[in-house]
């Protein structure tokens, strides 16, 4: 791949007999190692980008690690982990009167419905925010048999 | 990313060019082992510029070669290691056939061409064992067409001299 020499013709005669002495001699060579090191190299550059991050998709990368953090730090009081319950309280919450009913062995009975609601207090440890859940949960009461 | 066909393309100029990369580089670092790295680091820049040159590539990887022992030589100083045995040549590679004449010619050759100037020496490597032309070893040294003359020419002249003296 090496251009010619411009102007060959215009050297002397004995400055290309000296070169030709001075190619011939015993010029030290490389060892193999360096043949294997730049084929080593060769290989490494020409993989595929997707293995190289480059500085602005690592640049992006950090950013978006960086964002990741601190949208978790200002959450940190929203965590489920935080919020710890301060106990359940039943109350009485009326009583429904079913009328009468008959057991399967031809029992008539009384029957209501007992509405009870139970509030769960929950608070959270950082803040000392407090909220609570109500729910209403019936209960079928059996009463005695009818005295008529 | 560096093309596939960069690569292979600055590999197989490489593969024909090692030898006169090597003693470009040992002419400036003087050290076997250093020459070597200093290959090896010019051929990385070459690849890892990910394209190929503009210009003559030949003469690129010989500048990329040059710059990295350049810049070895210059990190060495700094470091200020022991002087090691830097010759150009071989002895192991000389042909004991050689008849006395010739033997005695190599010889004077040999240490005409370690006591050249740097520049001159630079010159007369990447002339005689690179075989570049003066135009490509103006590009790979940085200096005009002119210079590069001028020093092949005195440096062939000290060469010749020597030589004469032999022969004389």
């Amino acid at each position: 791949m090496n251009a010619p020499d411009p102007s060959p013709a215009l050297l002397p005669m004995a400055d290309l007999e000296i070169e030709r002495l001075v190619a011939a001699l015993p010029f030290r060579r490389p060892g193999g190692g360096l043949d294997a090191r730049i084929a080593a190299t060769a290989g490494f550059e020409s993989r595929p980008i997707v293995h190289r991050m480059q500085w602005p998709a690592a640049a992006a990368a950090l950013f978006l690690l960086g964002c990741g953090l601190a949208v978790g730090w200002m959450a940190r009081g929203f965590t489920p982990a935080n919020w710890r319950s301060d106990g359940v309280q039943w109350e009485s919450a009326g009583l429904r009167d079913l009328g009468d009913g008959v057991l399967a062995g031809g029992q008539v009975v009384r029957q209501a419905e007992a509405q009870y609601l139970r509030i769960e207090r929950f608070r959270d440890r950082a803040t000392g925010a407090t909220f609570e859940v109500r729910t209403i949960e019936p209960r079928l009461i059996i009463g005695r048999p009818r005295a008529d | 990313m560096v093309p596939v066909h960069h690569a292979e393309s600055t590999s197989i100029l490489y593969a024909e060019q090692r030898q006169g990369l090597f003693a470009v580089a040992l002419a400036i670092v003087r050290d076997p082992a250093l020459a070597e790295d200093a290959v090896h680091d010019g051929v990385h820049r070459v690849l890892a510029r990910g394209r190929p040159p503009e210009g003559d590539p030949v003469a690129f990887l010989y500048a990329s070669v040059r710059n990295a022992a350049i810049d070895l030589t210059r990190r060495r100083r700094v470091r200020q290691t022991a002087p090691l045995d830097g010759s150009l040549f071989d002895d192991r590679q000389s042909d004991p056939l050689l008849r006395a004449i010739d033997r005695e010619m190599s010889e004077r050759l040999r240490r005409a061409i370690e006591e050249l100037t740097p520049e001159q020496r630079e010159v007369v490597v990447l002339r005689s064992v690179a075989r570049l032309g003066f135009e490509q070893i103006a590009a790979v040294c940085g200096v005009p067409l002119g210079t590069v003359a001028a020093r092949y020419h005195r440096a062939v002249a000290a060469l010749r001299s020597q030589i004469q003296e032999t022969l004389a």
